[in-house]
């Protein structure tokens, strides 16, 4: 397995680094640019959701990202020390929502945020949620095309 | 977040010079609308050929602009990457924004849209 971590500040300013990290181990792998795009996709709704809830836009504090991968089997996990996500959050995550069936014709039903979770999983080929001792940790797992050096590598 | 503009008529065509538009630089491109909207413009072309990734947060300043303009004005998207696109269609924005491949298509249609009736 190998494994990357990176740990940014708790701002937004921030996020283009894990863009860059995310892209260049996609690149490094050979995955498609339809699939880095949304394993780049996940993990940044994933750091913003951190930023923006678990630490409340307060910057000084940590973010935590670990990318690793066995074969083409990649993994990112997302690390907060702030406040644990809600349970409404964790359901959304875990069993979907439907903050994309709206009706187009109406602009008023149309969201404006609150798409992060519902991109994740339906962009991810799993996605958890968990928290032990005060550490949040939001896991994104993908399975990237056969054709990819990731199968090749141990 | 820079923006580079050209105006036929009524229609502000603006060019997204930036590749990424997440949530650090959303609000930025929310108020760069904002502004052209409360100042007047009511038809904008949004090229967005430069950027190779937009989150929800990107899409979310989108249709906070759209739904300033209100039904009697138009922004729209053009020149979105494939990436980008997918992006539309995964969250079904792509049935809300109308677009275009190209911006000299998005200020045609517009255009012809804004021809007074014979």
């Amino acid at each position: 397995m190998s494994r990357f971590q990176l740990t940014i500040d708790s701002t937004l300013s921030d996020l283009f680094v894990v863009s860059t990290l995310i892209r260049g181990v996609c690149d490094y792998l050979g995955a498609d640019p339809a699939q880095a795009y949304w394993v780049e996709l996940g993990a940044v709704e994933g750091v913003t959701n951190a930023i923006k809830h678990a630490y409340r836009g307060v910057p000084g504090q940590q973010v935590k990202i670990e990318i690793s991968f066995v074969g083409n089997q990649l993994e990112v996990c997302v690390l907060d020390t702030g406040l644990k996500m809600g349970d409404e959050q964790i359901e959304r995550l875990e069993k979907g929502s439907r903050v994309f069936h709206f009706d187009p014709k109406c602009l008023g039903s149309v969201p404006e945020s609150g798409m992060g979770l519902q991109i994740i999983r339906e962009t991810m080929d799993a996605a958890d949620y968990s928290s032990r001792d005060g550490v949040n940790c939001l896991r994104l797992r993908k399975t990237l095309a056969e054709g990819t050096t990731a199968a090749n590598r141990a | 977040m820079r923006f580079e503009e050209n105006r036929t008529g009524s229609i502000l065509a603006a060019k997204v010079m930036d590749t990424r538009v997440a949530a650090d630089v959303a609000p930025k491109l929310k108020a760069y609308l904002a502004e052209q909207i409360t100042g007047g413009t009511r038809c904008i072309v949004l090229d967005v050929s430069d950027v190779g990734f937009i989150d929800s947060s990107g899409l979310g300043a989108l249709v906070a602009s759209l739904k300033l303009i209100g039904n009697d004005g138009d922004l729209v998207i053009a020149g979105a990457k494939a990436t980008v696109a997918s992006m539309f269609k995964l969250t079904r924005m792509d049935k809300v924004f109308r677009m275009y491949e190209t911006t000299e298509a998005a200020v045609a249609a517009l255009s012809k849209e804004r021809e007074p009736a014979v």
